[in-house]
């Protein structure tokens, strides 16, 4: 810290040594569409100078003298060079054309370099050139082949980022919070691709711009629209179809983009059940649709306007039928988000850039069960009884949030903000109406709810030390307001980047605070899940991370290393006491609950081919992560579930003919879970005596997935055919015991013989799916 | 199952598999488990059992353990050495008294010495007691409570409790079920709720409106080792099996081993109490009624010869033997000797005699002085047997 405070100081001076400079700073767009380019490298040719662009294709950077030459490039673009008068300093707008079209552009593209060790940016080409699961391509499960990233359960989009839970990653759809970002269970992720642009996912080390969980940051920019003409695809998979319309309102100044997704296993089914007459009608469908406006006021003024819904739903109708069917009536389970962003974006004076939004986000579940039944009272006399049932639970966050990010000044670039968000919980809310004989004879409903008030504000500054050294520090303060409890946080975070000839080394340290909690009720995403406050009982949880790693490039660039060591610690976490998360109940979860530590520390590689006709990379993780809870087996650490000691990702992409065949194949340690170990008889039945929490490994998990990408009329439609677990491996997902008893005339007592079952969910899965420019 | 998670398996079904497990779980040693509720209406008894490591051969029902050396020693003094009456059951014809801090020590060949620690709380104060409510004055700190409520037989009834403030804990697991809506409040056999909503104050509590069968209500003051063993066994009773929810042991406060150490005192509003069950129990029988189905063939065992005769005392002590003929490819006639104990849990019984026999341990339901049992004794197989009074 003392030498954090030299450094600082010794900054300040140097950069009032500094004469004649001035700020440089507009938008980089591609040309065909007219969207933001994210992460475009912008130069001053001749210096060392540069900066990247941020999410909104906005950069800024310091030059000297009375010009400079401003060079801008990007992978897949054709690069391109304008000189910048001081005196004559506008805005700039450069839009870059793309350099080619077709797949060889979109793997060219999906070889972009990361920004650092802890931070991991991927485009959609990234994600779309890798196989998916019932050719569903998925954001997050793209992510899980980073180093560092679990995935939990078979097929699952859950995300375990270095031993942290799915409760302390942070996703963010245009900046607004996605609470529940699973479909169908978590075997689908809510971010349809067709609607996103880039996704970047800071594992650690993160800047002071983010807080509030404790492990992760998932930033997902949905895609702006093309401003310069109309262009609409579609694309018909096994199990879901997608559709996405695009173009301008105002041709180079404003554009909207619309994107809906839906599944048909219901159509399937209610056809079928139409067809045999069956007098119900049972199904499922889920359904994602984001929508985006936007436009540029002035050179210095730009809007834009986003919404995302999304929801599951089941059902399972009885039909009243002729014969009179009894009962009859209808059960509806449903849940979704629904965010919103206004986003105002403003280029102030010379360095500035000012963004300002207004997010709404909402995650809601409810269940409405409505029956009908008739009871006999003989003499020919029925009672008609009515009844209904609903429930639901949800949260709801409005957040006003301001930033300003000045160009650098010297060795100084500065970035600060604020924000302020109304959290409502509501746990609980119920209905309960029964009518019989046409009269309501109870009718009743409760509301729970909790409001909270969470602020933060941060101020970040990347500091230059000469031409190796870079320091990206920040401090983050932010509060919390609940009933009847306040907590604050102080969170310093500092990371800095050493170039060296041939390797550049990272170091990060950085803490977090955690003032909401998911109580989740088993080890899937189930809609029920439920957030909660921090309350003056159950407080925030807490994290410290460091890390510290290289990278380099092998062979000419062909190939690049990184490798990085992190050590985690965390205060304060959940898990529901024995037995606790059975009772699921909204009104006493603090009862149920254990408040404990935990720890993570591991080994990170990644080797990336970026260049040849076989391209990819291989992940491998070393890690150890625990838990421990002062009521949990005395205290004693035990294995986190997910705590997985290898885990090892490979993804291989060759041109065959004109085709792209990508390959995907990935090993991990088997799951830590508890297994019984002895029984003893209570009465009627047994009690199961359980070993050491976690102290069983199941097998290791490993598949290999599969896809070809084949290119129809000059590049324009796609079709797509994979595999998923090519080699059939059945991976257990669950373990179960099959009893069978008989007498045994030698002991004359009931024997009981028990077998071990396995459950393996996903088998090979066949995709099928074909995109199309409409 | 709820009905979400009959959705997860409904879809994943269509693409998932079930094979067998070439694994061997780890098996935990063998050690000795306590079952001991004592209360001061009850003559002590204690049923030592050994736990058994799951393996594809394991017998169904307890092992008892017949050759240990049972003690409780009592906070005033006491030291009272318990006598083994038969399948594992220990007692001494003397009563707890409730405030006394009682020990249990128990120590048997191959198996690690065991001890517990609990006491007898105050009976709880209960007030103005109808049909629909009753007030319990709580003293200061934390107390546990556990209600039943029984019919003219003893048996236990199903009630709902309307307060708000005690919901999420009655009996759980599924009673205040997000993932399930309930048209009002849930129905429960029994409730088992703790004082944080009402700690030293008289609280009313009210049931539901239909409790028409309701001749007792039992309320019970228990300890907190109680509260925990019973809460969580019940709950594992529900969730065991359920892939989706973290397993988890139920938490024992016998050292060295496992099971349950632990008082209650009961206060009943009504004429149903645990001693007038067991008086109007005590008795002659003899076996009236003996069948033995497999799928839908049944056969009369009492017309091929079965018999039995069982005296039971108000001592907790019984007397008799059952013969039954062969029922099962390779048996032969089998002779119980049911000399032994009993226990009674509402209006059942319990019968422990003799190590490894058929019924030992199974609780016969008492309807009107008639025990029935009905057993599964193999796959699709039932053995039925009803004794009733001699004479």
């Amino acid at each position: 810290m003392l030498l954090g405070l030299m450094v600082w100081t010794m900054g300040g001076p140097c950069s009032l040594l500094l004469a004649q400079s001035f700020s440089i700073r507009g938008y980089i767009t591609d040309a065909s569409t007219g969207e933001a380019l994210i992460g475009a490298t912008v130069a001053i040719a001749g210096t060392l100078r540069g900066a990247t662009t941020n999410t909104y294709g906005y950069f800024a950077l310091t030059a000297s003298g009375d010009s400079a030459m401003v060079r801008v490039q990007f992978l897949g673009f054709e690069a391109m060079e304008q000189r910048v008068s001081r005196l004559d300093n506008p805005v700039l707008r450069i839009a870059l054309t793309p350099a080619t079209v077709g797949l060889a552009a979109v793997t060219v593209e999906a070889e972009r370099e990361a920004n650092g060790l802890n931070q991991q940016t991927l485009t959609v080409a990234d994600i779309e050139a890798l196989p998916a699961l019932a050719g569903e391509t998925d954001v997050l499960k793209a992510l899980q082949f980073l180093p560092g990233v679990q995935g939990g359960i078979e097929g699952s989009s859950g995300l375990y980022v270095r031993g942290g839970g799915p409760d302390q990653n942070l996703l963010l759809l245009d900046g607004a919070t996605v609470y529940n970002a699973s479909h169908l269970f978590g075997f689908f992720s809510t971010f349809n691709t067709d609607a996103i642009s880039s996704v970047t996912l800071y594992k650690g080390g993160f800047p002071a711009r983010y807080g509030g969980r404790l492990s992760s940051v998932v930033d997902i920019s949905m895609r702006e629209g093309n401003r310069q003409r109309f262009r609409s695809d579609a694309t018909v998979g096994l199990i879901a179809s997608r559709v996405t319309l695009e173009g301008p309102i105002r041709k180079g100044q404003s554009a909207f983009m619309l994107s809906a997704r839906r599944t048909y296993l219901d159509a399937f089914l209610r056809a079928q059940q139409a067809l045999v007459r069956e007098d119900y009608r049972i199904g499922y469908f889920f359904s994602d649709f984001n929508a985006k406006l936007n436009a540029t006021l002035s050179n210095r003024d730009d809007v834009f306007f986003s919404v995302y819904t999304g929801r599951d739903r089941f059902y399972n109708n009885n039909l009243r039928t002729s014969e009179g069917s009894n009962p009859y009536g209808t059960y509806h389970l449903q849940w979704g988000n629904i965010t919103s962003t206004l986003r105002w974006n403003r280029v102030v004076g010379q360095r500035a850039f000012w963004q300002t939004m207004l997010l709404v986000s909402r995650f809601r579940y409810g269940i409405r069960d409505y029956e009908v039944y008739e009871s006999d009272l003989g003499d020919g006399q029925r009672l008609k009884h009515e009844m209904l049932a609903t429930v639901s639970s949800g949260i709801q966050d409005i957040t006003l949030k301001s930033d300003v990010a000045l160009a650098p000044r010297g060795q100084h670039q500065w970035r600060y903000g604020a924000q302020l968000t109304h959290h409502t919980f509501q746990p609980k809310a119920e209905r309960s109406r029964n009518v019989q004989r046409d009269a309501v004879v109870r009718d009743t409903s409760a509301v729970q709810r909790v409001f909270s008030t969470e602020w933060a504000a941060y101020a970040e500054d990347v500091l230059t030390l000469g031409t190796t050294l870079t320091a990206h520090a920040g401090l983050r303060a932010t509060g919390f307001h609940t009933d009847g409890a306040a907590y604050y946080g102080l969170h310093p975070r500092l990371s800095t980047t050493w170039q060296r000839p041939v390797w550049r080394w990272e170091t990060s340290v950085a803490t977090a605070q955690q003032f909401i909690h998911l109580l989740t009720t088993s080890t899937t995403s189930l809609p029920a899940d439920l957030w909660v406050p921090t309350t003056d009982t159950v407080g925030p949880q807490y994290a410290w991370q460091t890390a510290v790693g290289g990278s380099r490039a092998l062979y000419q660039g062909a190939y690049d290393v990184e490798v990085e060591a992190y050590w985690k610690r965390m205060y304060g976490v959940l898990t529901y006491r024995e037995g606790g998360q059975a009772f699921g109940s909204a009104d006493r979860w603090e009862q149920e609950v254990l408040v404990g530590d935990g720890v993570s520390r591991g080994v990170e590689m990644l080797v990336r081919k970026r260049h040849g006709r076989l391209r990819g990379f291989i992940g491998y993780t070393l890690a150890w992560t625990d838990r421990w809870f002062d009521a949990i087996e005395q205290g004693m650490r035990f294995p986190f579930r997910y705590d997985r000691r290898h885990d090892i990702a490979l993804t291989l992409t060759h041109p065959w003919k004109h085709r792209i065949v990508s390959v995907a194949w990935v090993y991990a340690t088997g799951i830590a879970t508890t297994v019984p170990v002895g029984r003893y008889s209570r009465g009627d039945g047994d009690v199961l005596i359980y070993g050491s929490r976690n102290s069983y490994r199941m097998p290791a998990y490993h598949r290999l997935d599969v896809s070809v990408k084949t290119p129809y009329r000059r590049g324009h439609d796609t079709l797509t055919f994979g595999f998923y677990n090519l080699y059939n491996r059945r991976n257990p997902l669950f373990y179960f015991e099959d009893d069978k008893q008989a007498y045994d005339p030698e002991q004359e007592r009931v024997i009981s013989r028990t077998r071990t079952h396995k459950f393996s969910l996903l088998t090979i899965v066949p995709s099928i799916s074909y995109r199309f420019v409409l | 199952m709820n009905r979400p998670l009959f959705v997860f398996v409904w879809l994943v079904g269509l693409s998932g598999c079930i094979t067998a497990a070439d694994v061997e779980l780890p098996a935990a040693s063998p050690v000795l488990v306590v079952d001991a509720r004592f209360t001061p209406v009850t003559p002590w008894t204690v049923l030592l059992q050994r736990s058994v490591p799951l393996g594809p051969e394991s017998p169904l029902g307890p092992l008892p353990v017949t050759d240990a050396d049972v003690q409780i020693a009592g906070s005033d003094g006491t030291r009272l050495p318990l006598e083994h009456v038969g399948g594992g059951l220990y007692s001494a014809a003397v009563h707890p008294d409730a405030g006394v801090t009682y020990t249990l020590t128990a120590e048997a060949p191959g198996l690690p010495p065991v001890h517990a620690t609990d006491a007898v709380p105050d009976r709880p104060r209960v007030y103005g007691a109808t049909m629909h409510r009753l007030i319990v004055h709580d003293p200061q700190g934390a107390q546990f409570y556990e209600i039943l409520r029984i019919d003219q037989y003893g048996a236990p009834s199903s009630f709902r409790i309307q307060n708000p403030e005690l919901r999420g804990q009655l009996l759980g697991p599924y009673d205040d079920d997000l993932l399930e809506p309930t048209a009002g409040d849930s129905y429960t056999m029994i409730a088992l709720f703790d004082d944080a909503a009402f700690d030293g104050s008289s609280y009313e509590i009210r049931f539901g409106d239909d409790a028409g069968g309701v001749h007792a209500t039992h309320v019970r003051s228990v300890t907190s080792a109680y509260q925990q063993y019973m809460r969580v066994a019940r709950t594992q009773d529900y969730v065991v099996g359920n892939p989706f929810i973290e397993p988890f042991s139920v938490p024992s406060n016998v050292q060295g081993g496992n099971g349950l150490f632990a008082g209650y005192a009961t206060s009943v509003v009504g004429s149903q109490t645990e001693e007038a069950l067991r008086h109007r129990l005590q008795g002659r029988y003899r076996i009236q009624q003996a069948h033995h189905r497999r799928f839908t063939t049944e056969v009369d065992l009492v017309a091929a010869g079965a018999e039995g005769r069982l005296d039971i005392t108000h001592d907790l002590k019984v007397k008799g033997y059952l013969h039954l003929p062969p029922f099962a490819q390779g048996m032969d006639t089998l002779r119980i000797d049911l000399d032994g104990g009993y226990r009674m849990e509402g209006n059942r019984i319990r019968l422990y005699h003799g190590t490894g026999s058929l019924i030992n341990h199974h609780a016969f339901f008492v309807h009107d002085r008639r025990m029935t049992l009905s057993m599964d004794v193999g796959t699709h197989e039932t053995l039925f047997l009803a004794w009733t009074p001699a004479g």
